[in-house]
């Protein structure tokens, strides 16, 4: 106080000091970064090894989020002004958040929050409750003759009877790498790439590159958790691009019991409330006719990084929202597709089908070659090859794998 | 204690004051006074109060199907809430109205807090006593706070009061599909005004920091809705996601996360923090100014 000059000075600088510090505790807040904890080494084998014999949480609180950047050549509409988030090209850009509650297979809550909108689907038990607050809709789902599934089981991709289950297989990051890490053999290379943080997690990153050249993925860069060794982030990088065309994960997890309260469901008053009988609504959606239709559906050319989807003519338009990738490129999405198609009647996702078929049809580019003509649509990720016949290919390859892919379709 | 002779000058007399609490409160009171007698301040508050009464009867006069909200839009979600509770009403008059007029309120009222102030000629006499202008700038944010506390709970209550006249008022459906108690609903209200107000108030810190650029209030107030309509479409665009949770209006409608089961609080923590952000970084910059600023007029 004796020199009250330097003394202002000195305040000065410490209360410039003081809002740059408060600020960046703020933003950090908001914005946590990825830390790269210390852990202890693990080979890959090791730690496929200890994935393979990771459990399940028997319950979970979590938030999923996944954001596509699958670099569409411009497509008709800025989808950010459409203004929709459940539109049909929202669909496979942009970010989507999913929030989870899960303490059985039976009692689950899956809810797709949008602005000032919600879906929910509610499991209780024998109950299943679907909820639109866009439309005010509540949906029961009524399970079909055959008895549902058991408690305790865990929510398996392929036990799919009910909704509530295939809406929840690829939502999470946990059956996405199942998927990646189906396809790791000779043909890819397996490595620990160091650590990082997920959703205030410690995590494992887990690279796997496929040697393939024709193959479009330059890498996969798996998150699994130190302590439980589940993943918590699939990321799918294009090749010669940094950041992910295609990415899931959890931004938060807990795995403390949620609330029951969560679970329980009724409709609200003046709510339009509508019952469906499983078994008679299936065969309606595209998703449906797996069982009886896969013999005429979808063909795999090729092996591993290279499979390609042949779709025939007649059911290109309804599997082309992504159904028929192959790998964990499009299943992510195809899964966020096939659970948000429960939410609205089958003919609305239909028509968000058919008005995405007619912008990528719009942004398809001529090519003709020795197998024939066509168009063509390139992504970062993914080449999608319209033959002149009418078969769709599909496939996380360079067109000339499609092109040779084409060659092979009568 | 003559407040009838500061409410004459404007001011109260600035000298060193043996109770510093009392004589701030004393300001305080008087620029309240200056703001809320202001005849345009007024009449910005009656557009505010007007809005809900005309969206009121426009809803009752061609009243939505219950559940019509099938758009797209969080309006017209709302709007197809109203007719079955009218405190629907109260939420959809905020949600309309922080696009524009409530930011524009806030800009007219921080765009005289300084910029007019200089613009009459009054800054000077204000500012004779150099210790005095950090709090003499607390004062007029505490105001602005103060104001936007006020325009949003407007807006509320007039829009809760037509809502109750022309539509049912009932138990509340969140969008989660829950309903609540109307206690319950209408305290997520209140919740929500001032969420609203917060982010109101991140806006005035940037206008009180603009204000103290310029001795013309019209400035401020263009600069302001610049940056509001150009946040907003830049939010809009999906192309530059990278930078949207950084923007200042970003956050202004996650308020939606109140009116869900669980409430997502991380959606609202996120959102005062992003408003704390932006207050502190612009109340630093109109404390750094004001305190060097070389005021003539």
């Amino acid at each position: 106080m004796s020199n009250p000059r330097r003394y202002w000075r000195k305040i000065r600088w410490a209360s410039a000091a003081a809002v740059i510090a408060v600020a960046a505790v703020l933003t950090g807040t908001v914005f946590a970064n990825a830390a790269s904890p210390a852990l202890a080494n693990r080979t890959p084998a090791q730690l496929l090894a200890l994935m393979r014999g990771a459990k399940l949480p028997t319950s979970m609180q979590a938030v999923v989020s996944e954001t596509a950047n699958l670099g569409f050549p411009a497509l008709p509409n800025i989808p950010g002004l459409s203004s929709s988030s459940l539109s049909a090209t929202a669909l496979i850009t942009g970010t989507h958040t999913v929030d989870l509650w899960y303490t059985a297979p039976n009692r689950l809550r899956v809810a797709a929050p949008v602005s000032f909108g919600e879906t929910d689907l509610r499991v209780n038990g024998r109950q299943v409750w679907q909820w639109n607050s866009r439309t005010q809709t509540a949906t029961r789902y009524l399970p079909s003759a055959r008895p549902p599934a058991r408690p305790g089981a865990a929510p398996k991709p392929r036990s799919a009877a009910v909704p509530a289950k295939s809406a929840l297989a690829g939502l999470t990051p946990v059956q996405a790498s199942r998927r990646v890490l189906a396809l790791a053999g000779p043909t890819t290379k397996v490595t620990v790439m160091g650590t990082t943080t997920v959703a205030g997690r410690n995590a494992y990153q887990l690279s796997i590159v496929p040697r393939a050249s024709g193959s479009l993925i330059g890498q996969i860069l798996i998150a699994v958790d130190a302590q439980t060794y589940l993943p918590l982030q699939v990321q799918v990088i294009a090749r010669g691009q940094s950041g992910p065309a295609f990415q899931i994960g959890f931004t938060s997890l807990s795995l403390s019991r949620p609330a029951t309260s969560n679970f329980a469901f009724t409709p609200p008053p003046g709510a339009h409330v509508k019952t469906v009988r499983l078994g008679a609504s299936l065969p309606a959606k595209p998703s449906g006719r797996t069982p009886s239709g896969a013999a005429a559906g979808p063909k795999v050319l090729g092996k591993g990084w290279l499979s390609v989807a042949a779709i025939p003519a007649g059911q290109a338009l309804a599997a082309l929202p992504g159904t028929g990738l192959p790998g964990a490129s499009g299943s992510g999405s195809a899964a966020y597709q096939s659970g948000l198609t429960i939410s609205g009647p089958a003919g609305k996702a239909a028509g968000q089908a058919s008005a995405l078929a007619q912008s990528v049809l719009k942004a398809a580019t001529k090519v003709s070659g020795s197998w024939g003509s066509g168009r063509l649509l390139r992504t970062s990720l993914f080449s999608v090859l319209i033959t002149s016949k009418g078969t769709v290919l599909v496939g996380a390859v360079t067109p000339k794998v499609l092109y040779a892919a084409a060659a092979q379709v009568p | 204690m003559s407040t009838d002779s500061a409410v004459q000058t404007g001011r109260p007399a600035v000298t060193a004051a043996p109770a510093p609490v009392r004589h701030w409160l004393r300001l305080l009171r008087s620029e309240l006074r200056i703001v809320f007698v202001r005849p345009r301040n007024l009449a910005m508050l009656g557009v505010l109060a007007v809005a809900p009464v005309f969206l009121g009867f426009a809803l009752w006069v061609n009243t939505p199907q219950p559940g019509a909200g099938g758009g797209n839009s969080g309006a017209a979600a709302l709007i197809g809430q109203v007719a079955e509770n009218g405190v629907f009403l109260a939420l959809l008059a905020i949600f309309v109205l922080m696009t524009l007029i409530l930011p524009l309120a806030i800009a007219v009222v921080s765009g005289d807090a300084l910029a007019g102030e200089a613009g009459l000629g009054t800054l000077r006499t204000l500012l004779t006593v150099p210790a005095g202008r950090v709090r003499l700038l607390a004062t007029k944010y505490v105001v602005i706070v103060i104001f936007s506390l006020v325009a949003s709970a407007l807006v509320a209550i007039v829009g809760l009061i037509m809502g109750a006249l022309l539509f049912p008022i009932g138990p509340v459906t969140l969008l989660s599909g829950a309903s609540v108690p109307l206690i319950d609903g209408l305290a997520r209200l209140a919740m929500i005004v001032i969420y609203v107000a917060t982010a109101l108030a991140a806006l005035g810190a940037i206008g009180i920091a603009l204000s103290t650029f310029t001795q013309h209030a019209l400035a401020v107030m263009a600069t302001m809705l610049v940056v509001v309509v150009v946040s907003q479409i830049l939010d809009a665009v999906s192309q530059v996601a990278v930078i949207h949770p950084y923007l200042p209006t970003h956050f202004w409608l996650a308020f939606d996360a109140l009116l869900r089961t669980p409430i997502d609080w991380t959606q609202i923590w996120h959102g005062l923090a992003s408003f704390a952000v932006y207050a502190v970084i612009f109340g630093a910059v109109a404390v750094a100014r004001i305190r060097r600023a070389n005021i003539s007029s």
